[in-house]
């Protein structure tokens, strides 16, 4: 499994250019004088699919030298433990997004924060509570009363119009 | 000398009360919203340009410009301490800024990228004074035609922006490109991949792409190795500061970087993402302590000076002939429209005060910030102490409503999740992250160049040979690429023969 | 103590209720007014809403947000309002061609009767403008360079399909003569072409090149208006040199269908008495601005009378520009 990873960019890209040429082909061309909208797609598409073939052999002939790792990473934590917190902040911030339009902004992003410092290692409610709404209360004055951002209201939209 | 008059004048209109509250006024609200990722300078100006109708235009103008230049300075300090580009020119600043940040010297990157802006914009404006209407008329000289060079230059120099495989950086290229292929074309209006989403019409944003990779990925991997002690190295207050070291290390790139984002930003489209990608070339072909990639000072020094002095630049065609090149200049220029002015090559004659009293109050606002940006470093420093429980929720918060700012859409917030989780993946296996995204920001436009060039020349391949300067800048590009290729062997050829 | 708030919030909330079943019409507006821009700041949209809205704000006693919704012609703008409440609070900066003319082009999610056309602001009529230094010095001269070399003389264009990307095609229309038109992404980068000599003319409004006209930066050569404009009583009109067609591009302000009559008339009104007055006449004077009010009637068939107009143009050029054969 471990040494699939490496692979599975490339094969993921190398079919997505596939797809992507494919539509590609499909639009109007047009002619040198006067480029249709596929022309550059077309182009993308073979370049796409070109370096993603070249990094797929590569990868699989000598496999990856890191020369400069992008961050240091650590290897040490328990691969589980890790993809866990993960899995659980992208379901939260899911979370987030279906639950702002109906239950508006100002609850939705308190019980995002309550969570959220949860998950960040927070072993008390109380702080967790206090901090969740402060944030709540500043990031509604910044950016609905002052920079006029129209996030949803929900249920609050008729209390706080 | 009557550059000298004007500038007089311009101070005695400028240090009037009521325009430095004004000045001042943009400073604070150009800084705040440059550190807040989203809403940028551009939807702020657009949403104040109503209350300008009830100013003077010119105090209008000097709190635009202290808005722009203060978002600027602001911009910086979300690259390096949080690790989100807040537009496409920081994404370079991020690459040394953060590691700079993780490494402990926080303050260092933040204090170099403030005086680094002010050196910037000083020289910037110095050039915008004494030059405008010459310079003015060279970038006029640059067409469709040099545009799609420019960019697809910039391209090339990217594949060596970064260490790691070239194979590597190519595929991520190309997968930019290919993201920016989303959305309406701009000729004909014709739906690209966008899968029957009328909301993708617009094509993917910067944003949402920028804070996923970087922004988004960067808390997933922190949540993950949270109970190590590998998290951000803590330091005392009295590091907080550059070392006279880091200061000597950093002078020299300021002054190179104002330079290149000076002459390379005056051109619009492309080129402001393309200084900072030269700028950080530059230092690190020059670099003599190895230490780009794991938080270079020069590669923080030099590309910031190089984004600020773009800023500069960006005013000159639009106070010199009344162009403006970017949005953010059309709504600078729709404050002297509402006030029934027009803006053009007779400004200068015709409304002394009010043209040179905005670059006077320039060089204040400029001053201001650096005064009131100082300061600042020490408290946005120190905000790497707090608890993670603390800053992550904060800016992943950030994140969130910031995102949904800049279009108020849905789908955006979306797309960051997506490319968040990108993200996370590409920096696990090793990827560098900035070709990928500063191919999606300049894939539309050399797109576009093209189709105009073609379309203006019959489709005549030749013209980007024929015109003298889209023919200088592929020889500068090509040379760039092979040139320390050519060298080497050329040395390596002259070593063998004794 | 949480009683209480409870008993305010209730009360509160009956009030609005009330307050929006039984007087809101009369009382219209009573809280911000959202305005969906379907342009980049500082496009023609913004400098249109822009100059009213100061004085509207005033006069309505209510501020207006802007909600920037830039792309596909103003589509995502016009889809989101006509989604919208229809209750007043939405209204849409409306531009021609693009209403009516997007949803025949291509697949959009709004018809043109989904929005109810409140008042127009601005007509402004199309212009051929050349670098002041150009060769060209009227329209004559640019039509003979025309015709010598048919489609040799490259003219720039805002969008396909824009106002001036139409205007183009009437001309050759009517002169039967072949352009090469460079659609360029906007009616900004459009006449920037012209100045810098990057094409030989641009296909643009007089409300956006009239600044650089003033300037003296581009010479203007004749303009697509039924009478010549009082700003440029020298350029001849098209119809005077034999070339039979005018072009313009008209914004104004739309609602949501179903939006009740009572809103609809009382925005006009305000719209009209904003365009009335003298402030807003010597500022519309010194740049140029082509005011021209429509109340909700004129405005909406002016809409409808377009499509007459747009359509086999769309059906003759456009289609071959967009590659679809």
């Amino acid at each position: 499994m471990k040494k699939l990873t490496p692979l599975l960019l490339p094969g993921a890209l190398l079919l997505a250019g596939l797809v992507y040429q494919y539509m590609a082909l499909k639009m109007p061309r047009g002619g040198i004088a006067m480029p249709g909208p596929g022309f550059y797609p077309m182009a993308v598409g073979v370049f796409l699919i070109v370096t993603a073939l070249a990094c797929l052999l590569q990868e699989l002939r000598n496999p990856d030298t890191p020369r400069q790792a992008a961050p240091p990473l650590d290897e040490a934590t328990p691969e589980g433990n890790r993809v866990g917190q993960t899995v659980r902040l992208t379901a939260l911030m899911v979370g987030y997004i279906l639950a702002l339009k109906p239950l508006g902004y100002p609850v939705a992003i308190a019980l995002f924060l309550l969570v959220a410092t949860r998950i960040f290692g927070s072993k008390n409610w109380f702080v967790a509570v206090i901090f969740a709404g402060i944030l709540t209360a500043a990031s509604y004055f910044v950016f609905i009363l002052w920079l006029k951002v129209p996030l949803p209201l929900g249920i609050l939209d008729t209390v706080l119009e | 000398m009557d550059v000298f008059g004007g500038l007089l004048g311009g101070f005695s209109v400028a240090l009037t009360p009521i325009n430095l509250l004004f000045g001042f006024l943009g400073a604070v609200i150009g800084t705040v919203i440059g550190i807040l990722p989203g809403l940028g300078p551009l939807g702020t100006m657009a949403l104040l340009l109503s209350l300008t109708y009830g100013f003077d235009p010119t105090a209008g103008m000097i709190l635009f410009a202290g808005i722009y230049f203060g978002a600027m300075y602001g911009g910086s300090t979300t690259s390096i301490l949080l690790n989100i580009p807040g537009e496409a020119a920081s994404v370079v600043t991020v690459m040394e800024g953060y590691q700079m940040a993780r490494r402990g010297r926080a303050g260092a990157a933040l204090a170099v990228a403030a005086i680094g802006s002010f050196v910037a914009g000083t020289i910037s404006l110095v050039g915008l004074s004494f030059l405008a209407p010459t310079l003015a008329r060279a970038a006029l000289k640059f067409g469709p035609a040099e545009y799609f060079t420019v960019a697809f230059v910039g391209l090339l120099i990217m594949t060596r922006l970064t260490g790691g495989r070239l194979t590597r950086s190519l595929m991520l290229i190309a997968l930019g490109l290919a993201l920016g292929t989303v959305g309406m074309e701009t000729v004909a209006g014709y739906m690209r991949y966008t899968f029957g989403q009328p909301l993708l019409a617009q094509g993917i944003d910067f944003l949402p792409v920028a804070m996923g990779l970087f922004g988004i990925s960067e808390v997933l991997i922190t949540a993950e190795e949270q109970h190590q002690s590998v998290q951000m190295q803590k330091v005392g207050f009295r590091e907080l500061w550059p070392t006279f070291e880091e200061w000597k290390r950093s002078m020299w790139p300021m002054i190179r970087g104002s330079f290149i984002g000076f002459f390379v930003g005056l051109v619009p489209g492309p080129s402001p993402v393309i200084s900072t990608m030269v700028s950080y070339g530059v230092e690190k072909k020059l670099d003599k302590h190895g230490e780009f990639g794991k938080g270079a000072i020069e590669g923080v020094a030099g590309p910031e000076a190089a984004n600020n002095a773009s800023v500069g630049a960006a005013y000159v065609p639009l106070m010199a002939l009344g162009i403006p090149f970017t949005p953010a200049m059309a709504v600078v220029m729709a404050v002297l429209l509402i006030h029934g002015i027009n803006p053009g090559p007779l400004l200068m004659s015709q409304r002394p005060d009010l043209f040179w009293g905005v670059i006077a109050s320039m060089y204040i606002g400029n001053f201001m910030l650096l005064v009131f940006n100082l300061p600042l470093v020490g408290v946005f420093a120190s905000i790497i102490r707090t608890p993670l429980f603390v800053l992550m929720p904060t800016v992943m918060l950030l994140c969130l409503v910031g995102v949904y700012s800049v279009n108020n859409s849905m789908l955006d917030i979306w797309l960051m999740i997506g490319f968040g989780l990108l993200g996370y993946f590409l920096r696990r296996l090793r990827y560098d992250l900035a070709p990928l995204i500063l191919a999606m920001v300049l894939g539309p436009m050399m797109e576009r160049s093209f189709r105009e060039a073609m379309m203006i020349s019959r489709g005549d391949l030749m013209v980007f040979l024929t015109r003298p300067i889209s023919a200088t800048i592929l020889a500068v590009g090509v040379l760039a690429m092979l040139g320390p290729f050519l060298f080497d062997r050329v040395g390596r050829a002259f070593a063998r023969k004794p | 103590m949480r009683k209480k708030t409870l008993l305010v919030a209730v009360a509160l909330l009956t009030a609005l209720f009330a307050g929006n079943a039984f007087c809101a019409e009369a009382d219209y507006p009573q809280k911000p007014i959202n305005t969906m821009i379907g342009f980049s700041p500082g496009g023609g949209s913004d400098v249109m809403f822009s100059m009213v809205r100061p004085q509207l704000e005033k006069l309505l006693k209510t501020t207006f947000v802007p909600i920037y919704k830039p792309g596909s012609g103003s589509d995502i703008a016009a889809t989101e309002t006509a989604m919208a409440k229809a209750d007043g609070y939405t209204v849409f900066i409306s531009c021609t061609p693009f209403i009516p003319i997007n949803p025949y082009v291509r697949q959009t999610a709004y018809k043109v009767s989904d929005l109810m056309y409140v008042a127009n602001v601005v007509t402004d009529p199309g212009l051929i403008v050349v670098k002041a230094d150009s060769p060209y010095k009227t329209m004559a001269d640019l039509m003979k360079a025309a015709k010598e070399k048919p489609g040799a003389v490259t003219v720039a264009v805002s969008a396909a399909p824009g106002d001036d990307w139409f205007a183009m095609h009437l001309l050759e229309a009517s002169s039967n003569l072949d352009f090469n038109v460079v659609p360029f992404s906007g009616d900004g980068p459009s006449w920037q072409a012209a100045v810098a000599g990057h094409v030989d003319a641009s296909s643009n409004n007089l409300g956006v090149v009239y600044p650089q006209v003033k300037a003296g930066g581009l010479r203007p050569l004749a303009i697509m208006a039924e009478k010549r404009s009082p700003y440029l009583p020298d350029v001849p009109t098209f119809k005077e040199l034999g070339y039979n067609f005018t072009s313009f591009s008209a914004r104004g302000f739309a609602m949501p269908k179903g939006t009740p009559k009572a809103v609809v008339d009382k925005f006009a009104a305000a719209v009209k008495q904003v365009m009335d007055s003298e402030e807003f006449k010597a500022n519309a004077n010194k740049t140029a601005f082509p005011a021209d009010y429509m109340g909700p009637e004129q405005y909406t068939a002016m809409i409808k009378s377009l499509d007459a107009i747009y359509q086999p143009l769309w059906d003759k050029y456009g289609k071959a520009a967009a590659g679809a054969k």
